[in-house]
């Protein structure tokens, strides 16, 4: 009897001392709503008006993965060589994009030792932990350097930077923009007499030539594998120039929100409630339902439902490209430099009966390829999406805030090798630098990835979710063989309103 | 201010300590280590869990969080139109349905391999193993196994039949199909160990008295064997059915919660195969929100709740009748406890009164 009184009472204690504690703990932690509260001004100063750093070490967490990560690796080295004799070190670990935010909510709030000081991550996502306290407001630093400050947001393109205010605070720092961009196979257009297609009507006839070609038996193509010129009907009656998937998430990340930025519409209004819900981008996506289907314009024709390749997956965008099966596919651009070499190794300097070359991949932007007018101004602009560079909550040192918004700004203002991983770089002096124009790689690819200023980024929104993946899922929806008797427009309509429904259920939480 | 203690009280107090020790001290080693577990690992977080459900819990930021009493249950019982609440119960009729199905699947196939087994048909011993070796697979591993071989374009079931059936993404039936072929074939192996070692202590005598009163065959298995094994049988549909309302590793390697359909009717879309597991983890997950925490917490308790309520009731409808020669035993066995009690008084007040009268003389 007695060891169950003991029991009794030991569980009675666990039950009332646990949501005690949970009260203290949670009262205790983060500043309040103001995290700026924590940081402990502790900044000194040197004769020059330059801080003092004393071994500052920077724990840098970033987002930025495979096969980018190695040369953002790059700008950090040179940040420690430069800043090293100064007092400040950097050390950049990759954290996995599915368990970024979560990870970084858990570590500060439950293992601060081990918190990161620096963060790297998307910037749509920056009103989200703006708003949560998970990273510092950064004017302050760079207004504590006084006169010495050397950063201005003039620096950076405008839409980008528009991305890292929350509430009229600068809360991070652009590093990059970076959208979904079509690989084409330069080599079989040429060697059939056709030209990289730059818009959305020369892209549709592009197709329907190199369909054409083919069902006459006339189509050249070759690949990684079998290297030689052929004009062989290889693929039988599947041919698709196309190859696109309808659930990847570059094609949903990308196709429907340039989509209707392309076509004269906003992805949020100024609330950050979602705005996409347009013709334009009914229209765009109708149109490739038809191609999909072979219905509506495409009905009847000799290349009905033969564009987009019907088993179109996340598996088959590499591959049916590299076989020649399929001639455009769309994909990230952190791909390009490994995907250029890959193809340019096997095929650049093989000839066709001729003694002709071919340059056998290029890459095609975005712009003006959603677009059903392609004489509007909006019509070049692109969904960009882009890194940058936050101070953590962590933080409580202000000599180390200051360390922080110095590594921000200077791995931003030395991106150039950065954008070897396929980014255009946010900051405008790098951007127009006479050292990036000069690397090997700008024109080889960067200058290919669209004009910076077409860049038009989500629109800075704490709903992010709701917006983002309910247009994400429009896409998704007008493949899906379940929803094939639903019309688009009622495709759209019901996830604009599944978006306002989510918004309406986080506000209420 | 001291106490003064006597020195019996003292040596009292310490051998009650002692024997205390000396009675519990082994049964407090043994169970320390797991109670320590189940402190940190399920009493805590549960007690935290409740905590969280009556905020609203941001992880960003715990400073922020706010009070919210039972506005969180009462979204998810009565807020008609909420995404939660709308979200919560189509994925609570989703895993429903698929208990119903799956619950009476799962024991009644490994019921019927274990009554085959138990036959002891020649080579059962490999029987035995074939049939519990899909078990011993995480779910993640014949997850992928399934999904090569249901996959529509490369899967070896469209290539063995020579079609192009979109088994998991075609409609919501097809890929039920496949998602209750996956949980059966790797989770028949539990309920056949328990069953098949409750058909082994089945007393042979039964089935000779059955034999006697010409009791065979299907008979003999309704009237003698499932009886015998009603224990084993309650506690398998017991964790089957706590088991399937927890289904998700299955749906999530699988389908992730698709196909996704079209409701003219309400003119929004479903994800078919979401179950409430899958939605939980997908509102943590997914939603792009820190501050789902306390909603998601509120939704686990409810489920929480709910399986409480079927797990009730179910012991309640399966509990031991007191019916039978039970009561009558049980009535015997208090008698006899009595009379023993009743002659022990008898025997004490005689042995008292021959002392008495030894005092007497």
């Amino acid at each position: 009897m007695k060891f169950k009184k003991l029991l009794t009472v030991m569980l009675s204690a666990v039950m009332m001392t646990v949501p005690a504690f949970a009260t203290v703990a949670c009262t205790n932690g983060g500043g309040g709503g103001n995290a700026l509260d924590n940081v402990v001004n502790d900044l000194e100063f040197n004769e020059y008006g330059e801080p003092i750093f004393n071994n500052v070490q920077l724990k840098v967490w970033s987002i930025i993965g495979n096969p980018d990560d190695t040369y953002f690796a790059q700008v950090n080295t040179m940040f420690n060589d430069y800043y090293r004799g100064n007092g400040v070190t950097a050390t950049v670990s990759p954290i996995a994009n599915a368990d970024f935010y979560t990870q970084l909510s858990n570590t500060i709030n439950t293992d601060i030792e081990n918190a990161p000081d620096v963060v790297i991550f998307h910037s749509e996502r920056l009103p989200m932990l703006a708003a949560s306290d998970v990273i510092l407001p950064m004017d302050t630093f760079y207004s504590a350097l006084g006169e010495g400050s050397t950063f201005s947001v003039d620096n950076y393109v405008k839409t980008v930077m528009d991305e890292c205010y929350y509430k009229g605070k600068i809360y991070g720092v652009p590093l990059d923009m970076h959208a979904g961009v079509w690989y084409c196979r330069q080599d079989i257009l040429e060697k059939n007499g056709l030209e990289v297609p730059h818009t959305l009507s020369e892209f549709v006839e592009v197709n329907n030539e190199l369909i054409k070609l083919y069902n006459a038996g006339n189509l050249w193509y070759r690949g990684l594998e079998k290297t030689s010129w052929t004009k062989a009907k290889d693929f039988g009656s599947e041919y698709t120039p196309v190859v696109m998937s309808a659930a990847g998430g570059i094609e949903t990340g990308w196709i429907p929100q340039t989509a209707v930025l392309q076509n004269g519409g906003k992805l949020t209004k100024a609330n950050g409630y979602p705005d996409w819900k347009t013709e334009g981008l009914q229209n765009v996506m109708e149109m490739f339902r038809d191609w999909q289907n072979g219905t509506g314009d495409f009905k009847g024709t000799p290349y009905a439902g033969k564009f987009v390749d019907p088993l179109s997956s996340p598996e088959t965008v590499w591959s049916n490209l590299s076989s020649g099966k399929s001639v455009f596919s769309f994909e990230g651009t952190w791909w390009t430099e490994s995907r250029l070499n890959e193809y340019e190794s096997v095929l650049l300097n093989k000839t066709d009966d001729a003694g002709n070359t071919y340059n056998p991949l290029t890459i095609i932007s975005p712009s003006k390829m959603f677009a059903l007018d392609e004489s509007k101004d909006y019509a070049s602009n692109v969904y960009g999406v882009g890194h940058c560079v936050s101070i953590c909550r962590s933080v409580t040192s202000k000599t180390k805030c200051v360390a922080a918004a110095l590594y921000a700004q200077f791995v931003t203002e030395n991106s150039e090798e950065y954008t070897r991983g396929g980014h255009l770089p946010a900051n405008k002096s790098v951007l127009n630098s006479d050292k990036l124009k000069s690397m090997s790689h700008y024109e080889r690819y960067l200058n290919k990835m669209g004009n910076p200023d077409d860049f038009v980024m989500l629109g800075g929104t704490e709903y992010y979710s709701a917006v983002y993946e309910c247009l994400k899922n429009v896409y998704a929806d007008v493949f899906l063989s379940t929803k094939k008797t639903t019309s688009v427009s009622q495709l759209i309509n019901s996830r604009y309103n599944e978006a306002l429904n989510m918004i309406s259920a986080e506000e209420g939480l | 201010m001291s106490q003064l203690t006597t020195v019996s009280d003292y040596a009292l107090k310490r051998s009650k300590r002692i024997e205390f020790f000396k009675r519990y001290g082994l049964v407090i080693l043994f169970l320390a280590p797991y109670l320590v577990f189940f402190l940190v690992f399920c009493i805590y977080p549960l007690f935290y869990g409740i905590y969280m459900s009556l905020m609203k819990y941001s992880i960003g930021n715990p400073s922020l969080n706010e009070w919210r009493g039972f506005q969180n249950f009462f979204t998810i019982l009565f807020d008609s139109g909420n995404y939660y609440h709308d979200q919560f119960w189509y994925a609570m009729g989703n895993t429903v349905k698929a208990a119903l199905i799956l619950v009476p699947l799962g024991i009644i196939v490994p019921l019927v391999f274990a009554i085959l087994v138990n036959a002891k048909p020649k080579g059962y011993k490999v029987f035995r193993a074939l049939i519990y070796l899909p078990s011993i697979f995480p779910v993640s591993a014949s997850g992928v196994m399934f999904a090569a071989l249901f996959g529509q374009h490369f899967g070896y079931i469209n290539q063995w039949i020579g079609e192009n059936i979109d088994w998991l993404g075609g409609s919501a039936t097809s890929a039920w199909f496949v998602i209750i072929l996956l949980c059966m074939w790797g989770g028949w192996g539990g309920n056949f160990m328990i069953l098949s070692a409750g058909l082994k202590n089945i007393d042979k005598s039964l089935y000779e008295a059955a034999s006697v009163d010409g009791c065979t065959g299907i008979k003999r298995t309704f009237a003698v064997t499932l009886p015998a094994i009603r224990h084993q049988l309650i506690l398998c549909l017991f964790t089957t059915i706590i088991g399937y309302f927890g289904l998700y590793g299955q749906v999530y390697v699988l389908t992730n919660g698709g196909p996704s359909i079209f409701n003219p009717a309400d003119e929004k879309n479903y994800n078919t195969t979401m179950t409430i597991m899958w939605f939980l983890q997908n509102q943590i997950s997914s939603s792009g929100r820190l501050d789902v925490y306390g909603m998601v917490s509120a939704m686990g308790l409810t489920l929480g709740v709910i399986i409480g309520a079927i797990a009730g009731l179910q012991l309640f409808i399966t509990r031991e009748r007191k019916s039978g020669t039970k009561i009558s035993k049980e009535f015997f066995e208090r008698k006899k406890v009595k009379e023993s009690a009743d002659n022990k008084s008898v025997t004490v007040d005689t042995e008292t009164s021959s002392d008495t009268e030894v005092q007497n003389e």
